[in-house]
This record gives structure tokens, C-alpha cells and sequence, in this order.
């Protein structure tokens, strides 16, 4: 069975491991395409990772006006070498905030799930290296249902419905087992 | 690798790593902290050049994960800064030059300045981020090599509380009670002093893993870190009230009966005495000193004390302090007094915070001690360790004095230092001072990778080898000796620490006693020299430790697998076998907040670097996530002294001062402040910090000093302000 | 490895198809007369050429049937409107200028990645369009040459003589030979290109085999029979020539026909990549709703957000008139997040909170004017990364 992201961000020491770790990928070319935020700065520490949700239907490609965003097995890649022209549509569609366009080399890149680990059976580097596991490479169905948790992976804007592989567990409100009150 | 069944419930993975065409990967250990996590690096097969890191999915400590420093330590070694030759001071200026040159100019000194002022003229000045061969043999170069007692190192400022205090409470000082995996089968985490999430990140499966299984949390820190921010009290004292605080929870849990008698009554010694000190700091009072609200006091007390099993945790928070082992004592005191220790989920550690932090500390390079953990005074110990090294017992110097103690008499009483693996230019306190007891020295031998801001001070700079480039051990966090494989390379004409001192020892015909052609003949030296020492590490070879991922001392024989747990038995390394209840008064810090410095400073870590920042400063991912130190202060704080995000910020003390850029944050007390320490030169949060030391352990204050904030007028700042190195 | 990934594509059949058919029936009728009078009514076809002068027409009618496709597609259809507008003004066309000499011209986008691969690419972008410049104008027989006196050739374009030259002069033997000098440029780029391949086979993800190795193959072929007609007509006396022309001419129609779908589509898309730095250059920038950081042009938005409503996925946030782009990326990805904590979002730019809608989208709190009690700041944490 495919697998797919799970970010437990409630778990998120904010160590930006994982960012430096996707530097180590080969095919990143040395470009991180991970995002560590802090969600409430100057208030508290608490912080979350954010990877490629790998959209369905996704809204980067759409916006592409020389299609060189491509799908390979329910993964988006980043944009295409060739064809990208860097007109940065792309970065702005995105409703979860992904693609970057590096200025120097004039390309888009993004999260690609780590293709050249996951293509030969390891979790892709953000996943082997995240040191609380607040990213986990699972089956696509344990993530979505088997994590005893909420999760989100069908999201509705505003009467737009946009499924996404990657899932994000929802903090536990009930229990503030990881303090967020 | 089929795991030993020690490691069951550590957090490996089962995946096997990548290894690509044209590349080997070496499985060795992270350089960096005392977590010395396992990591794989990937090496060129043509060009040993290093490639980059591979996750060591199946060691078990952290099963492949690593944090920011860990994924790009491998980055130094082709780094374009390293030294490459022997620098000597030509004219005022370091000049690349021969290791013959350099060598004659050391031997001819040291000669020199020894007839002349006598043999402990010479000061050993080494640290704890080498292996435990390099760490024993600085030890041997230091009595029998340059026949001087003033050898000391750094693990002064970090580990050396943390060890009197369990000297003096338990008899034995190995940092953890228990294997790591134990903190996940606590049902209440009592966490002190420790940003555990940035400076020891790969414990957070560990503590993560408690809190999974429901356990509460407590977490004693002036500042929200991540781990106080998922706490179910977060008890937010005011720095350097430690003592007060436990002695306000051992004060609850005994007027509610939280304590276990029998265990007290069994297992330990001097419980009358602290009853009755710890009479007067009922939650109230113990409130009123550490500004932490009452119920919070009462609370974790309970918390702490209905829980079956429990470990306490502590780091430099409590330690770096002039009271620092006694609050390790006392800290420890919580465990003892509700027999929370020797078993499963119950126990106490401190976080070990240099990569060898554990094993520095065990095999001779303290001012007064042999390998083995010996102490250099015990007449055993000394005809012991003169057996095996084949010296007359009288040869071997007594006891020197400490690591800061060392430069205080630099000039003086020590006319020269080799210093080794060490950078107190930015770790020492009082950094400003420390820079002018270097100038008084006649001769100063710096032993480095790169050149540090202390060795860009020295007259000669030998160059060495990164971590990678040696094999070896070290000693983790736990007490697990591990192994650290190397590349076969020596890039340049860098040499490695222990051939650099094995060759000087030579020129100084002390030679035969320094006849070592790899790590491996010195580990073996090591095991014979710690037999029968508390330490013991003669059971242990290179090739059990591969076998078993790493081996727990004590283990006295080969066949033994090692101790993962210790007081089993609940026997303590006394003659009586009884654990020290020892009594403590709240005395607080050595400076005192007052008018003209009204405000408390604290210093730490932050994760993307390592302590002072010579390896990590250098790299460039790490350097862009955070390239500068930076004041965090209360927004009450702030506004009163109309002090916004981002506006610079000169902190004085009474030492010195500098100027950071704030960071305005609800994360800090509003009585205090706080500024990594990584940086040199005017980026030195330690010019203003305190060298007050702990008159048992000779740890001096970081923690606490007393210091007064203004904003940067115009036209004020120095040049150069910013970061790079 | 051999998996190809599949492109993603969607745009409007019905649309496609009547446009399609419209554009190609003209660009048939202008090629039709574009060879009619350059041949001079026909008179100065050149048979040998017969077989490529097909391949060629077929070649560029699927060209246009491609391009029409594609700008059928909202995004794409958006940035040749914006193109278009760029002859409009004078600012415009210097920009044109400018860009198409950084990325055409010295192709600066490549240097920023190697020297290595700029030389090669150099090498292998300017030997193919030389070489498409010379045949198309052969064999659409747009050019020719007249033997006006004996040792002069005159250069026919379009039928209209543009100037003359000695048979032997330099410049005549560099017109014969052009093919042969854009041939052995495009072998050394391909060379160039083969070899870095081999030394970074670990940059997999794109580099599916039929997709990038077949046309640097089929680039080799053409130049090397092409380049070998020279060799057997000048120094082998003809040998193996009518094989050799046999073959070149398969390969170059192989060559002409899979171009339109096949790596070589990036070719046209650079020229429309010029568009780009005055796109982004001509329009006033527009500020984060939520940090009021300046991230993008507010045209852009706007045509971004025209496109993804025209797909029928606008990313809206619910009770307002904005959509998740007029966040940057920042703002997008933590008030996605504080969303899911259960804290508000409050937007730095206008009085509007945000909190989740219960569907893990975003929608305005009903009532609220200011935030109090929520536990978002105002700040975000650091410049875009």
C-alpha cells in the first residue's frame, strides 16, 4: 500500500532537523524543501513542520502555465527542469504555502517525498531523521484512520474541496497531552 | 544486526541504510553531544572524501534520527577552514611551518621553562568532545609524559557538579542511573535545569515516549522551553533558587507522607537531619524564594510523589552554579526519599553535555584523578596505575588544580599551557579576564582543527584531525561505551591529538611510554588501567561494543555484558551501602541582584550550535538558521525599557558588557534574561558572566549574574557586529 | 526506474478541439504559401528534398495544434495575454529585448546552475536552432541559390535576391557547411550532456530514460549521418552516400515529428519564459492580508486566483472575499495550523479573525471585530525562507 506523510506537529520540538536533513537527499540539489514555522512567536515556542501535502487535485500544477509540474505515483514533483520558466504561480496557489522558486537558478522546487529513499523502501530524510517523530512515513490507511486521533487530509475552502496524501494529526485538545491549550 | 536484548526498549528502526555506488558507509557516533547518536557517513571509495550522512536506522539509542548539528556535523571535514599545517607566531603573525620546526620550538620550551621554574610550570589544559583514548592518554602525557600536576579540562564548567553531587549522595558518578530507554517507563518526569528539546533533542523520543504512555511531566526551568511548554507544571523559578525549590518539595512530600519509609530506613543515611531542615520551607516560604506560585510547589510534590515510578532529570541549569553539586544532592534527594531508583522507570541522570562528557570525566584528565575513576591521592590507586604504566609511583605528580583555577594562574605559578580540544576564549567565564591571563603566558601550544579564537592567541597551532578521521570510544549520556569508526585519512599534514602528544612525548625521551601505533593498543591500556576501578572498563573490547551496540560499565570481565542499570540491588557505592541524605540551606547565588544591576542572566545553548561554536559556527546551514547570539526578554521587561523586537540591546554586568539584538518573548521571567553563549570575541555573552566557582566541584557560575540593560544609542555599536565567526 | 511520470494535465476538451482545428488549418494555408512564393510558384523545389519538406509541414502543424492546446489551458492562456500586452508599450519591448538576450541569448538561468551545463547547453540550444533555421529555410524552400555568373551565387529569400558572393568565398563555404558546424556543436553538447548524466545518475526523479536519453540519441544520429554526407562527398568520392542520406533522413523525420511532444516542447516555452521579468516587474506589489509583508504583485494574484476559480478550485477563505493567496506562503502554512489548534487567526491587515471552519478550511469569526483571548500574535516569525 502507498504511504504517505503523517505530521503530528503537537510533537514538534522546532529543531529545524528535518530542514537540514532534506538538504541531504540526493536529487535536492542542496535546497531544503521543508518549513519549520513558529505558530505563535514572542507568546510561546510551539512550532510545526510542514512538508508538500501532495494535493489530489493540486491547485501548483493547475496554476502552471507551461504544465511543468508533473504527478509520479500520487507524488507532486517539483517543477521541471526544462520547462520551468519561474513565473512563480505555482508558490502562490498553493494553499498550504510549498513551492519556492530559487532565485539564482530560476526553478521552482519542492518536496518530491524524498524519491530517490522512498523508491527503494526508506522514509523519505525528514522522516528518518525528525527526532519526535512528529513526521512519520506510514501506510496511507493508518494514517488517515488508525492513528487515534483527528486528522485532516479533505480540506474545504470555502466550498472548494482539495484531498491531500500527506495528513496532519490535529492536536489534542482534550487531554493537552502535548500542552497546547 | 540482531539486537542485543538490552536495547529492546530503545527506539531503532528496521530499515537498512542506503549505500550507493562508488561509496562505503562508516557507522560511527555524532560529534557532538552526549547523546552520541549513531549516524552512518558516507565516504567516496576513491577519494575518502566524505560525502555526507546516512541515517544508522538500527542503532538503538536514536535509531537514525539526528537533529540539525547531528545531519550536518559530517560537514567540517572538507571544510575549507581546516588547518592543514603547524602554524608558529613569526613576527606577531601564525606562518605555516614544518612539524619538525614546531616540534623542536615545544621541546626546546618546555625543556626551558621546566629547568627554570620547576616541572609544574606547564599547564594541560584538555577537553571532554575526544575520545576516551585521547582523554587517558592527555592524562598519562600530562604525570608521567611532562611530569606536571596542573592538568585539568573542560569538563570543569560542565560535568563536574553533576559529579560531586553524585559522589557525595550515591558514591559513584555515572550520569544515568538506567539505560535511556528507562525514561520511557516513568509515570512522572521531574525535568530541571535542561532545554532537554535543544540540547539534547535525541532524548525527546524518550521523554515523548513517557508522555505517550501517559506520563506527567514537571519541568523546573526560569524559561518556557519546548518540554516546559507540554508540562503539566511548569514551575518557572527564579535562576538560582534550586535548593529552595526541592527543599519546598521535599518539605511536602514529607508532611504529606509521600515519602517511602522503608526504602529511607533501608537504603539510606542522614533522613533525621534533612526533616528537620526542611521543616522551614514549607510551600509558602519556598515560594517566596524562587518566585514560583505555592500550589505549583504542592502540586508537583504530589504529582511526584504518589507516582510509582519517576526519574528526575537535571542538566547545566542547576549545575552551573556556586551551589551546583549540592543541588544535584538535592535534586537526587527526591529520588532517595520516595525510593524512586534501581529499577525499570525510576532513577536519576544528568545530561551529559559534551560528546565524551561521561568517559572525560573517568580515565585521568582531572586535576585529581586516575583512570578508572582513582582518585590521585589514594595510595592504591597510585601504585596501581604506576604498574601499568611501568613508573615508580613517586613519579606520578599529586593532585593540580582546577580548569578556571588553571587560568587564574597562568603567568604565575604555569608558564605554559597545551591546551587541547578546548576553546575558553568563548567557554570560559569572565571571557574578558581569561584573554588577559593568556597574554601573560611565555609559551602557549594550542591543539585544534580549526582556529579557534583561543588559538588564534597561541604561539604554536598544531593542526589535528576532525572526529571522523580516528577510530576510538566514547562514553554516551547513559554510561554505554560506543565505538567511533574513521576514515583512514589525515587530510594535509594534520595529525591525530594522541599521535601529536605520543610524538612529543618522544623528543622529550619519555618514549617508552608512549609506544602506541592506534587507538585500539591505548583502549587496551585503558582497560587494564580501569580494572578494579569504579569505572571498570576491562571487560570491554572494540569488538563487543560492535557486537552489542555499545557496552554499559562497569563491566569487569569479557564475559561480562555490561551493567545498563545500576542498584539493582539498591546497594549504594558506600561502605555501609546506604545512599547520603544530605541537607542543604538555600544560600542562592554568589551575585546578588541589586539597584545598579537589577536583573538576572542566564545563559544556555541553542540547538543549531555547539558550545563554543568553532565547529558549528563554521557551518553554513547551521549558521543561517542562526547566525548571532540574541537577548530574550519579557515584553513587561522590554517596554519598560522601551526596548522593541529586533532594537539592540547593550547588557553589562559587572565584568563587561555586550551588545545583542533582543528578542521579545512571554518565553522568559520578567526578572530575567537570557544569550546563548556559543560566539567569541564581542559576541561573548561569558564577558559577563561570573567565575564565582562551587567551592566542592569548581564549577564556575554561568548560570546566574546580575546584570542591567539599556538600548544601543546610535553610533554606539562596535564594528563588525555580526556574526560569521 | 523506468516509471514515467505522468504530466499533469488538464485543460478543456471541447474547446481544444475546435481550436485546434482552426489555428492548424491556418498555419497550413500560410505555410502552403509561404512555400509557394519562396520556391517561385513553385519553381525552384528542390526534390531531394521532397521527403523532408513533408516531415517538416507535418512537424509544425502538430507544433501548432500543441500550442493551441496548451494555451486552451487558463494559466497558460493568462500568461500570453500578458505577453501580448508587452508590444503594447516601449518599456515593454525593451524589456523583451533584455530578457531574451539574459535567456536566450546567454541563457543566464542555466549558468546559475553549472558552468558545466551552461556550456553544454549552449552548445546543443544554439546548434539545434541554427540547424532548424537552415533547414526549415531549405526545405520550405524559403532560400535558394542562383548561379547569376559563373563563380558568383547569388542568395534568393522569398524569392527577392539578397546579395551575392564568390562560390569559393569564406562566407559562401560557412553557408554550405552551416550544417555541418551546428552538427559538431550539437554532438559535443550531447557528449557533455551524456557524460554528466553518467556522473549524477543519483538526480533520478526526472530523468526517466525514454524522456531524456532518446532525443540526445536521436540529436547524435542526425549530426553524425548528416555530418558523415560531407565526409563521403568531399573525401570518399560519394561511398556509402545514398545510405547515408537514407538515414539521415529517417532520423531527422523521426527527429521533426516527435519534436512537438517530446523534450524539445521546452524550446517554444523558453520564448515564453521572456514574459516573465515584466510580468513581474510592471505591476504594484501587494502585501500579506495577515503580516502585510510584500510577497507578490497584486495582477499576478489576481490572475492566479482567475485561474484556479476558472478550474473550479479557487482556495477561498470562507465569509470574506479573500482567497488563501492573499497570504503569503508563511501565513498559509501557520494559519492552517493555528486553525487546527483551535486559535484564532487574526489578520494584521484589516479587523478580520479567521478560526477554522470545521471542515479544516478557514472561515471569518462571525461578529468579531478584534481578537481577545485567542492565542495568535501578531507577529510572524521571520522573513520568508
Amino acid at each position: 500500500m502507498a504511504k504517505v506523510l503523517y505530521i503530528d506537529f503537537e510533537r514538534c520540538i522546532g529543531c529545524r532537523a528535518c530542514m537540514i536533513g532534506c538538504e541531504e537527499c540526493s536529487g535536492h540539489d542542496r535546497l531544503s524543501r521543508m518549513f519549520v514555522d513558529e505558530l505563535y512567536p514572542g507568546e510561546t515556542v510551539a512550532t510545526s513542520p510542514t512538508p508538500c501535502m501532495h494535493c489530489v487535485t493540486p491547485a501548483c500544477a493547475e496554476s502552471c502555465p507551461v504544465q511543468a509540474i508533473s504527478v509520479l505515483d500520487g507524488v507532486v514533483l517539483s517543477a521541471s527542469h526544462e520547462k520551468c520558466i519561474g513565473c512563480k504561480n505555482c508558490t502562490y496557489a498553493c494553499p498550504f504555502g510549498i513551492p519556492r522558486v530559487d532565485e539564482t537558478r530560476n526553478l521552482m522546487y519542492k518536496c518530491d517525498l524524498c524519491y530517490d529513499r522512498t523508491s527503494k523502501g526508506r522514509p523519505p530524510m525528514c522522516v528518518s531523521v525528525c527526532p519526535t517523530d512528529t513526521i512519520l512515513f506510514l501506510d496511507e490507511e493508518e494514517a488517515r484512520h488508525k492513528r487515534n486521533k483527528p486528522v485532516q487530509y479533505v480540506w474545504d475552502f470555502g466550498g472548494t474541496t482539495i484531498e491531500t496524501r500527506t495528513v496532519i494529526g490535529i492536536p489534542d485538545k482534550q487531554t493537552h497531552q502535548f500542552g497546547y491549550h | 544486526m540482531q539486537q542485543h536484548s538490552q536495547n529492546d526498549d530503545f527506539s531503532q528502526r528496521p530499515y537498512e541504510p542506503i549505500t550507493r555506488e562508488g561509496e562505503s558507509l562508516v557507522a560511527t557516533h555524532c560529534a557532538f553531544c552526549g547523546m552520541q547518536c549513531g549516524m552512518n557517513i558516507r565516504v567516496d571509495n576513491d577519494t575518502m572524501a566524505v560525502l555526507g550522512v546516512e541515517p544508522r536506522y538500527d542503532f538503538p539509542m536514536n535509531g537514525g534520527r539526528l537533529c540539525p548539528k547531528g545531519v550536518s556535523a559530517y560537514r567540517q571535514a572538507e571544510h575549507t577552514e581546516r588547518l592543514l599545517k603547524p602554524l608558529i607566531r613569526k613576527n606577531g603573525v601564525l606562518t605555516e611551518s614544518s612539524w619538525d620546526e614546531a616540534y623542536d620550538l615545544i621541546v626546546s620550551k618546555i625543556k626551558e621553562l621546566q629547568s627554570k621554574h620547576g616541572k609544574d610550570t606547564i599547564g594541560l589544559y584538555s577537553g571532554s568532545s575526544m575520545t576516551n583514548e585521547k582523554c587517558y592518554i592527555m592524562g598519562k602525557f600530562a604525570r608521567i609524559g611532562l611530569g606536571t600536576k596542573h592538568i585539568d579540562y573542560n569538563g570543569r564548567y560542565c560535568m563536574s557538579a553533576a559529579a560531586t553531587g553524585f559522589n557525595q549522595t550515591v558514591g559513584i558518578d555515572r550520569g544515568s542511573t538506567g539505560p535511556w530507554s528507562d525514561i520511557k517507563f516513568a509515570d512522572v518526569l521531574l525535568i530541571a535545569g535542561s532545554n532537554t528539546a535543544e540540547c539534547h533533542p535525541l532524548s525527546m523520543p524518550y521523554v515523548w515516549g513517557a508522555r505517550d504512555r501517559g506520563a506527567k511531566l514537571i519541568v523546573a526551568d526560569p524559561r518556557q522551553t519546548k518540554t516546559a511548554l507540554v508540562a503539566d507544571i511548569h514551575l518557572d523559578l527564579r535562576p538560582g533558587t534550586d535548593i529552595a525549590l526541592t527543599n519546598g518539595i521535599l518539605h511536602v512530600l514529607i508532611n504529606e507522607g509521600l515519602i517511602d519509609r522503608a526504602f529511607i530506613d533501608e537504603h539510606t543515611a542522614g533522613f533525621e537531619a534533612l526533616e528537620e531542615m526542611t521543616r522551614k520551607y514549607d510551600p509558602a516560604t519556598a515560594s517566596g524564594i524562587t518566585g514560583v506560585a505555592s500550589e505549583k510547589i504542592v502540586e508537583a510534590a504530589r504529582l511526584f510523589g504518589r507516582a510509582k515510578n519517576g526519574f528526575v532529570l537535571f542538566a547545566r541549569g542547576i549545575e552551573q552554579h556556586s551551589t551546583g553539586s549540592d543541588t544535584v544532592s538535592n535534586y537526587v534527594n527526591l529520588c532517595l526519599t520516595t525510593g524512586k531508583v534501581g529499577r525499570k522507570g525510576a532513577g536519576f541522570a544528568t545530561f551529559t553535555g559534551q560528546g565524551n562528557g561521561q568517559g572525560g570525566r573517568e580515565h585521568g584528565q582531572k586535576a585529581d584523578q586516575l583512570p578508572g575513576y582513582r582518585k590521585i591521592y589514594d595510595p592504591a590507586a597510585r601504585a596501581h596505575i604506576a604498574s601499568v604504566w611501568g613508573v615508580d609511583e613517586s613519579e606520578i605528580p599529586g593532585p593540580g588544580i582546577s580548569a578556571y583555577e588553571i587560568l587564574q594562574s597562568l603567568g604565575e605559578e604555569i608558564k605554559m599551557m597545551i591546551l587541547v580540544c578546548s576553546n575558553p576564549m568563548v567557554s570560559a567565564p569572565s571571557v574578558g579576564d581569561v584573554g588577559e591571563y593568556l597574554k601573560k603566558l611565555d609559551f602557549f601550544v594550542c591543539i585544534d582543527m580549526f582556529l579557534s579564537e583561543s588559538a588564534e592567541l597561541a604561539d604554536v597551532v598544531l593542526p589535528s584531525t576532525v572526529w571522523v578521521e580516528d577510530n576510538g570510544t566514547t562514553t554516551n549520556v547513559e554510561g554505554r561505551v560506543i565505538h567511533i569508526k574513521g576514515i583512514d585519512r589525515t587530510p594535509g599534514e594534520s595529525k591525530r591529538d594522541w599521535k601529536i602528544v605520543c610524538e612529543i612525548a618522544e623528543r622529550l625521551g619519555r618514549g617508552q611510554y608512549f609506544q602506541f601505533d592506534s587507538p585500539e593498543e591505548i583502549f587496551n591500556e585503558l582497560r587494564t588501567a580501569s580494572k578494579g576501578g569504579i569505572a571498570d572498563y576491562s571487560g570491554i573490547t572494540y569488538d563487543k561494543i560492535d557486537r552489542m551496540n555499545g557496552v554499559f560499565w562497569p563491566c569487569p570481565s569479557e564475559e561480562h555484558e555490561g551493567t545498563p542499570r545500576l542498584f539493582e540491588d539498591l546497594k549504594f557505592n558506600f561502605p555501609d551501602g546506604r545512599a547520603r541524605l544530605l541537607t542543604f540551606e538555600h544560600t542562592g547565588p554568589n551575585e546578588k541582584v541589586d539597584a545598579e544591576y537589577p536583573i538576572i542572566l542566564t545563559t544556555g545553548r541553542v540547538v543549531f550550535h555547539y558550545l563554543s561554536g568553532n565547529q558549528t559556527r563554521r557551518i553554513e546551514a547551521l549558521r543561517k538558521l542562526c547566525p548571532d547570539p540574541y537577548l530574550e526578554l519579557h515584553p513587561n521587561l522590554a517596554a519598560r525599557h522601551g526596548i522593541g523586537n529586533g532594537e539592540m540591546v547593550k547588557v553589562s554586568s559587572r565584568r563587561g558588557s555586550i551588545f545583542v539584538p533582543a528578542k521579545v518573548t512571554k518565553a522568559i521571567r520578567e526578572d530575567s534574561l537570557f544569550v546563548p553563549y556559543h560566539w567569541g570575541k564581542q559576541l561573548a555573552i561569558n564577558h559577563l558572566t561570573n567565575p564565582a566557582l562551587d567551592p566542592k566541584s569548581k564549577i564556575p557560575e554561568f548560570k546566574v549574574c546580575a546584570v542591567k540593560i539599556e538600548k544601543a544609542k546610535k553610533g554606539e555599536l562596535p564594528n563588525g557586529q555580526s556574526a560569521v565567526h | 526506474m523506468n516509471r514515467e511520470s505522468q504530466a499533469y494535465t488538464a485543460f478543456p476538451k471541447g474547446r481544444f478541439f475546435s481550436k485546434a482545428a482552426l489555428y492548424v488549418c491556418i498555419m497550413a494555408v500560410v505555410l502552403l504559401l509561404s512555400v509557394y512564393i519562396g520556391s517561385e510558384r513553385f519553381g525552384y523545389v528542390d526534390l531531394a528534398l521532397y521527403g523532408y519538406l513533408w516531415a517538416t509541414v507535418i512537424s509544425i502543424l502538430l507544433f501548432t495544434a500543441r500550442i493551441a492546446a496548451w494555451t486552451s489551458r487558463p494559466p497558460s492562456r493568462t500568461l500570453w495575454k500578458q505577453g501580448m500586452k508587452l508590444f503594447a508599450s516601449a518599456r515593454g519591448w525593451k524589456f523583451l529585448i533584455g530578457t531574451l538576450f539574459d535567456n536566450i541569448g546567454r541563457q543566464r538561468f542555466i549558468s546559475g546552475r553549472s558552468w558545466y551545463r551552461w556550456g553544454q547547453h549552449m552548445l546543443l540550444s544554439w546548434g539545434v536552432l541554427f540547424s532548424f533555421g537552415i533547414t526549415y529555410a531549405l526545405v520550405l524552400n524559403w532560400m535558394h541559390f542562383e548561379l547569376v555568373e559563373p563563380g558568383t551565387y547569388s542568395v534568393v529569400v522569398f524569392g527577392i535576391p539578397l546579395f551575392r558572393m564568390g562560390v569559393e568565398s569564406f562566407l559562401a563555404i560557412m553557408l554550405y557547411h552551416g550544417l555541418n558546424w551546428t552538427g559538431i556543436a550539437v554532438i559535443i553538447g550531447c557528449l557533455m550532456a551524456m557524460s554528466r548524466r553518467e556522473r549524477d545518475r543519483k538526480n533520478l526523479v526526472e530523468q526517466t530514460k525514454d524522456f531524456d536519453i532518446f532525443p540526445l540519441v536521436l540529436l547524435i544520429a542526425i549530426s553524425i549521418t548528416g555530418s558523415l554526407l560531407t565526409v563521403s562527398a568531399l573525401w570518399m568520392e560519394g561511398v556509402f552516400y545514398l545510405g547515408i542520406a537514407l538515414s539521415h533522413q529517417v532520423a531527422v523525420c523521426v527527429f521533426l515529428l516527435y519534436m512537438p511532444f517530446s523534450k524539445f516542447w521546452h524550446i517554444p516555452l523558453r520564448f515564453l519564459g521572456v514574459v516573465i521579468p515584466m510580468y513581474h516587474a510592471s505591476y504594484a506589489q501587494k502585501g500579506c492580508s495577515r503580516c502585510g509583508r510584500e510577497y507578490a504583485t497584486e495582477r499576478q494574484i489576481k490572475d492566479v486566483q482567475a485561474v484556479l476559480t476558472e478550474r473550479n478550485i479557487p482556495v477561498r477563505i470562507g465569509g470574506t472575499n479573500l482567497q488563501m493567496s492573499d497570504l503569503c506562503s508563511e501565513c498559509r502554512r501557520v494559519s492552517n495550523r493555528l486553525a487546527a489548534s483551535g486559535s484564532f487567526v487574526k489578520l494584521g491587515q484589516s479587523q478580520m479573525v479567521l478560526q477554522g471552519n470545521g471542515f479544516n478550511g478557514l472561515t471569518v469569526v462571525s461578529g468579531r471585530t478584534e481578537t481577545r483571548g485567542g492565542t495568535d500574535s501578531d507577529a510572524t516569525a521571520q522573513p520568508e525562507r
